[in-house]
């Protein structure tokens, strides 16, 4: 037996082709919102995955440096090196900033790191890590910094001394690593208007600018000038050591709050992340109804054009079975060169996206069952239209 | 059915697979992982510690009042040079002056009691010898019978009353004279005193600052200007502890000040302090300039680098291939089987330019991954490329 | 009436009746037709509109069921109140051949799948089916046109198309409905001779349903339908090749 689809469909390969494409590019919209659903909990993972860190260490009760702003001394990291099966500690400061790159400004997650410590990028993809403790930066490629630029934050230059990719904060923003020293001095030392005008507020001060007690005054100012605060801890235990247990005594004994790694995905991505994931989520529905809908009139209309020969068909004997297998078969057809057309724009256009994209081979599977359930969900009515065609129509009279 | 006849839809199939099919094997986990290589060269390394440091004056001077009181007159202004012993300022006396005069005028008076007790005392002893001998001779003029025995005893008591006036007489004349020193000494405190309210600079230097003007009140301590000697003008340097191994004091140092930042200026590690920083986890080190510059500001910030003696000849690879996997240092290596493998190795001394030393554990010919798209994992797929940067998000 | 007696009749049909419809509304457009033609004969049927033509070829066709009567084929009772132990469908397929006035071949296949189709619904292979496609497409001078699309045909090369399907699966009839009626008279004496010429080559019984004035003298025997009631006339059986 021919395939009648086969041919029908070879027969009217430019319309089904176009059909096709549209029908696609669709998809490739619908995959897409998928991915950029993807590319958020992937950013949040990324952020996770690329600290290096089993525990973060935060201020008591706060959500972690990432969701909620937390401030520790820098100096805690010993107490918590000190502790058994805590193998490495490093602090982190975090901020996030805009920066000049050419006359662009690019918002930018600064993050002050140890290096050869956790939280120092993972990976590069050009020049070299952080070797000076001042001034150096390793910017995300995504920032469109390149190696030698220069980026001026605050008062200081930082030379752009190596690259790295897909390291990026839980909103996306691309990240920028420099020494923990500098990193601290960005995010506390204020502007030097503001200095001058807190100097002027301490000496204005009876009380702290004492006639009898030379240098009170300068040395307070001086105090307020400095910081020694971070964000965050990032502890690495011993390898094979349950890490929850090494946070529950962290808890205990440190009054401090520590998160695992399941906790803090659980943080960023269950709340971070979960209203704009519930909206693409809506409107990753609403698509797929969409498709739905639009795969279903377009079957429908090209089974309406053919009603006279599946009359003909049926008056010389065709079995439903064929005529159902025709339809059912254009329609998977029809399914499955939109997925290809769909997943194959989607890869292409999804670098173009200013946020991260990802595009899961298991979401790509899922996709193509449900496309092509959704085409032969959309025959049924194609279908049973079909099937109710009067043979005699062929006949007429 | 002759195939040439839908050749278009054909293509379009092959096409369309073929895109899919490139799309699916190029991106995704089943894409290979880009990265570039390197093999471990022999290279002269040039180790440098870096640093930041504020310039300062290795002796500054706080001149100020000992005891408090009021600025009268400073005499100099900011950027001033001094030479030693100048007058530079001056507190306000109060009664000093005053308290001079009245002990200069009690001085004068003591003198004049003096000169008074002397010219009693002379004239004590003129009465002295006139009445002794009277009174001798009238003795033997007695014994011969002469004169009377009354008139012998009223000679007699005149000598004696003489001798007492002239006893009484030198006896003033000595606490007239200690008088005088008393209230010399007195004189002479006052005009101590008043000395040292004048400021006089101690070194040859130049004015930093003036820190009070005339008519404010000072305490003991607080200062009225001060002063550094400008040949002693060095880097207060600030180096991590964690990378200041191998910092003694007689290394070059290039010194790069933050008001001329294309001009680097030589120098050496002057001095490596005993006590760092424990709270910024810094050892602190003074760095002195090979030559003075001309203009310097105290407080400037400066960047540093202290470069170690340098290893010849050292194999090394770049930093960026180093990495960290179950808290052992290493690199990951393509093997000739094309596998990719994590090797750890020993490594020594940095350089600031990004290349390490490998101790141990390497061998010369290995093909080491430096940069690469993603992170590595046993096994992982991965293609050499040249370069990574710029050509794919 | 050149039937041997020997070998029944490819259709006979008795006393069919059609009645559309229940109680006060109905219509009986067949009110007992009677009929009967011989392998290798081709009758014309005739009558105005309305006077049931089209209800009869339905039923014939088995398209629409009849009410009540009889039809045998070939010796074999298909319908006798009721379809006998028989798809009417599969009797379609395999043993009516249809031609239309319009000739309503399948646009997307070409013309040897066209004519094969019957072949392939029954379930014959490919091979087979292509194979005897193009025996009927020679045996109909159209075999040149083999590999072409139906759009690429001529009305009458359309129809000798739409002749070689109905003759696919060398059924005991051909049901053709008006299938001279857009070609000018030269073509449709063509499309009669070509008729005639297969009724006798494949001993197929040919029941033609027009009203064309041109090709109504070429019938040796034509049934007149009035009223839902046939009556048989000899026709003038004019030579024509």
């Amino acid at each position: 037996m021919i395939s009648l689809a086969g041919r029908d469909i070879l027969h009217s390969w430019g319309k089904y082709a176009f059909t096709g494409v549209g029908l696609g590019l669709l998809i490739g919209v619908t995959l897409s919102m998928a991915g950029i659903y993807r590319g958020m909990v992937d950013d949040g993972k990324a952020l996770l995955t690329n600290s290096g860190a089993d525990l973060w260490v935060v201020q008591q009760d706060t959500l972690g440096p990432y969701a909620e702003p937390s401030s520790l001394r820098d100096d805690l990291y010993r107490s918590l090196l000190g502790l058994p099966d805590v193998q490495r500690a490093a602090n982190v400061a975090y901020l996030t900033l805009q920066v000049q790159i050419a006359d662009q400004e690019v918002r930018v997650m600064l993050v002050g790191i140890r290096p050869g410590e956790p939280g120092e990028p993972r990976y590069l993809i050009a020049g070299r890590p952080l070797e000076r403790a001042h001034y150096e930066a390793v910017a995300d490629v995504k920032t469109g910094f390149r190696l030698g630029d220069a980026i001026q934050i605050r008062r200081h230059r930082y030379t752009v001394v190596g690259l790295t990719q897909r390291m990026v904060s839980a909103s996306g923003d691309p990240m920028v690593f420099i020494p923990l020293r500098d990193a601290q001095e960005v995010q506390f030392l204020k502007d030097n208007d503001a200095l001058r005008n807190e100097r002027v507020r301490v000496l204005a001060n009876p009380v702290l600018n004492r006639p009898g007690v030379p240098g009170l005054a300068e040395t307070l100012s001086r105090s307020q000038e400095s910081s020694r605060m971070v964000n965050a801890v990032l502890v690495q235990v011993t390898p094979g050591t349950d890490a929850e247990t090494v946070a529950e005594s962290i808890r205990r004994w440190k009054h401090l709050q520590a998160y695992t790694r399941p906790q803090m995905e659980e943080i960023l991505i269950a709340k971070l992340i979960a209203t704009s994931a519930k909206q693409i989520g809506v409107f990753l529905v609403i698509l797929a109804i969409v498709s739905a809908a639009i795969v279903s009139f377009i079957i429908y209309t090209m089974t309406l054009g053919k009603l006279r020969e599946i009359a003909v068909l049926k008056l010389i004997g065709a079995r439903n079975r064929t005529i159902a297998g025709m339809i059912l078969q254009e329609a998977l057809g029809l399914g499955l060169i939109g997925f290809m057309v769909g997943k194959t724009v989607a890869t292409l256009w999804a670098p173009y996206f200013p946020k991260y994209v990802l595009l899961e081979p298991g979401d790509a599977v899922r996709g193509l069952f449900a496309v092509l359930l959704i085409c032969a969900v959309a025959s049924i009515v194609a279908i049973r239209t079909a099937l109710r065609v009067d043979p005699a129509t062929a006949i007429g009279g | 059915m002759s195939l040439p006849r839908h050749w278009l839809p054909l293509l379009l199939t092959a096409g369309l697979i073929g895109g899919f099919g490139y799309v699916a094997v190029r991106t995704g986990p089943l894409a290979a992982i880009r990265v570039t290589l390197a093999a471990p060269e022999r290279h002269d390394l040039y180790p440098a510690l870096f640093g930041i440091g504020t310039v300062e004056a290795r002796r500054a001077y706080a001149i100020g009042p000992t005891a408090a009181g009021r600025v009268q007159q400073v005499l100099v202004e900011v950027g001033d040079v001094v030479t030693a012993g100048q007058l530079l300022a001056e507190m306000t006396p109060v009664d000093l002056d005053d308290r001079i005069t009245a002990a200069q005028a009690a001085l004068a008076r003591a003198r004049s009691s003096l000169a008074a007790a002397e010219a009693q005392v002379r004239e004590a002893m003129s009465r002295r010898e006139v009445a002794e001998p009277n009174a001798r001779r009238f003795a033997v003029m007695r014994g011969r019978g002469f004169v009377t025995q009354e008139a012998a005893d009223v000679k007699q008591h005149e000598a004696n009353a003489a001798r007492a006036a002239l006893s009484t007489a030198e006896a003033n004349q000595a606490a007239a004279r200690q008088d005088r020193d008393r209230l010399l000494a007195e004189q002479s405190a006052a005009m101590k005193l008043r000395a040292n309210l004048r400021l006089y600079s101690p070194v040859a230097g130049i004015v930093t600052a003036r820190d009070a003007e005339p008519g404010s009140t000072l305490v003991a301590g607080q200062s009225v200007v001060r002063l550094i000697d400008p040949g002693s003008c060095w880097v207060r340097l600030r180096i991590d502890q964690a990378r200041s191994a191998g910092l003694r004091v007689g290394l070059p140092v290039e010194i790069v000040l933050r008001s001329h930042p294309g001009e680097p200026l030589p120098g050496q590690v002057a001095r490596v302090e005993w006590i760092g920083d424990s709270v910024t986890e810094e050892t602190i080190a003074q760095v002195a300039f090979d030559h003075l510059p001309d203009a310097l500001t105290l407080g400037e910030l400066a960047e540093a680098t202290v470069y170690l003696p340098a290893i010849a000849k050292a194999l090394t690879l770049p930093s960026a291939a180093l990495h960290r996997l179950a808290g052992r240092e290493g690199v990951w290596v393509l093997g000739d089987d094309g596998v990719v493998q994590f090797q750890p190795i020993q490594i020594g001394v940095r350089s600031l330019d990004g290349r390490a030393q490998i101790l141990a554990g390497l061998a010369p010919e290995a093909q080491v991954i430096v940069h690469s798209e993603r992170e590595l994992h046993p096994g992982a797929a991965v293609k050499s490329s040249p370069t990574l940067n710029g050509s794919r998000q | 009436m050149s039937a041997t007696p020997a070998s029944p009749p490819a259709i006979e049909v008795a006393d069919l009746r059609k009645r559309y419809g229940s109680g006060d509304t109905a219509v009986d457009a067949l009110k007992g037709v009677d009929l009967s033609v011989q392998p290798g004969e081709v009758i014309g049927l005739i009558g105005p509109s309305g006077s049931g033509k089209s209800t009869l070829l339905k039923c014939l066709g088995a398209v629409t069921e009849p009410s009540s009567g009889q039809i045998v084929l070939s010796g074999e009772t298909v319908y006798a109140g009721g379809w006998r132990n028989i798809d009417p469908r599969a009797l379609r397929r395999d043993r009516i051949g249809f031609v239309f006035q319009a000739p309503y071949l399948i646009p997307f296949l070409d013309v040897t799948d066209n004519v094969a189709l019957p072949l392939l619904l029954a379930g014959r292979s490919n091979r087979e089916a292509r194979q005897r496609a193009r025996e009927l497409l020679a045996a109909l001078d159209v075999d040149h046109r083999a590999q072409a699309a139906i759009t690429q045909l001529s009305g009458g090369e359309q129809q000798r198309v739409a002749i070689a399907r109905a003759l696919a699966n060398q059924p005991p009839i051909i049901l053709a409905d008006e299938p001279t009626a857009p070609l000018d008279s030269e073509r449709a004496l063509a499309v009669v001779r070509i008729l005639n010429r297969m009724a006798q080559q494949y001993r197929t019984a040919i029941i033609v349903v027009t009203h064309d004035e041109k090709i109504i003298p070429t019938f040796k025997r034509l049934y007149h339908i009035r009223d839902g009631k046939t009556y048989q006339e000899a026709g003038e059986g004019r030579d024509i090749g």
